[in-house]
């Protein structure tokens, strides 16, 4: 694929992010799940997908843009913080087992870790920002959450996988 | 291993990795938070003594308050004024304060005892909000 060809899949892909990121605000799943926070991780499908088919470096700058143009749109910079922390642990973690996918780990599987260390950079963050360790105490259901979001993005990603396989996109 | 969604081994150690980190961590702020309590004296608005109340601890704090003396006296996870040389004794009225929330106050002194918890919060059943 030629560079130019590449950096525009970036730029669409992190419109697809944001759009994406923006979207599922609207599902209030919060009322579901009362929890601060909680949210499908339908952004994190768009960082899978760079690494599986581009690179790390191109993820990280994916998901780095995504963040920033998401605190911008509507966010603060709290929420910049919180994303980022997140993102970048959901990035990392994601990074490492796919090298074993296949042999030890599915892609169900790494979504739900990517899911819950994201989690773990969100109430990172919030107990930098909000100065207090009790923070944590909303961790054990944001980690059970994780699952089930894992499934949910691991599915997707599992569906689009199989299909780029047909395609000459990338 | 080969089921309909193609899951490895290592996924349910993942899954499973998850869920322990949650219920340790769950467990230790369970316990963090109906366990430990402490008890404040407030003096002027400002808190002076901050006492890590367990129920073999016992202990007796005077101190120079307003206009006289006051002595209050910890035993367990409870606390109360004692020999207060103010003139209305109402604090000592007040007699032992022992759950989160309690609060026992000598106003000639301007001093305020309480039990709060780790964080020093002392409301009843939320924790802290979150806007």
């Amino acid at each position: 694929m030629s560079k130019s060809k590449r950096i525009a899949l970036c730029g669409v892909l992190t419109a697809l992010a944001l759009a994406l990121s923006l979207a599922e605000r609207m599902i209030p799943l919060e009322l579901l799940v009362p929890i601060p926070g909680i949210k499908l991780g339908l952004a994190n499908v768009v960082t899978m997908f760079a690494l599986l088919f581009l690179s790390a470096r191109e993820a990280f700058g994916i998901l780095f843009c995504r963040v920033t143009l998401a605190a911008l749109f509507a966010g603060s910079i709290t929420a910049f913080a919180f994303s980022l922390l997140g993102g970048l642990l959901a990035l990392m973690t994601t990074w490492l087992l796919l090298h074993r996918r296949g042999s030890w780990f599915s892609l169900y599987g790494i979504s739900a870790a990517s899911a819950a260390m994201h989690n773990v950079g969100q109430v990172l963050a919030g107990i930098v920002i909000m100065q207090s360790v009790n923070v944590i105490a909303y961790l054990p259901l944001l980690l059970v959450s994780a699952i089930p979001m894992g499934f949910l993005t691991g599915g997707i990603i599992t569906v689009l996988d199989k299909h780029m396989k047909h395609m000459r996109l990338v | 291993m080969k089921n309909k969604l193609g899951l490895r081994p290592g996924d349910f150690l993942l899954f499973a990795l998850i869920l322990l980190g949650a219920c340790a961590i769950w467990i230790r702020f369970a316990m963090l938070q109906t366990d430990q309590v402490y008890g404040e004296i407030w003096q002027d608005g400002e808190c002076v003594q901050r006492i890590e109340l367990a129920d073999s601890y016992r202990n007796t704090f005077t101190l120079d308050g307003d206009s006289t003396e006051y002595t209050i006296e910890v035993d367990g996870k409870r606390m109360r004024f004692v020999d207060s040389q103010c003139p209305d004794h109402t604090c000592e009225r007040t007699g032992w304060i022992s759950r989160v929330g309690d609060t026992a106050v000598c106003l000639p002194n301007r001093v305020l005892i309480k039990i709060v918890r780790a964080d020093g919060s002392s409301d009843g059943e939320v924790d802290a909000t979150v806007r």
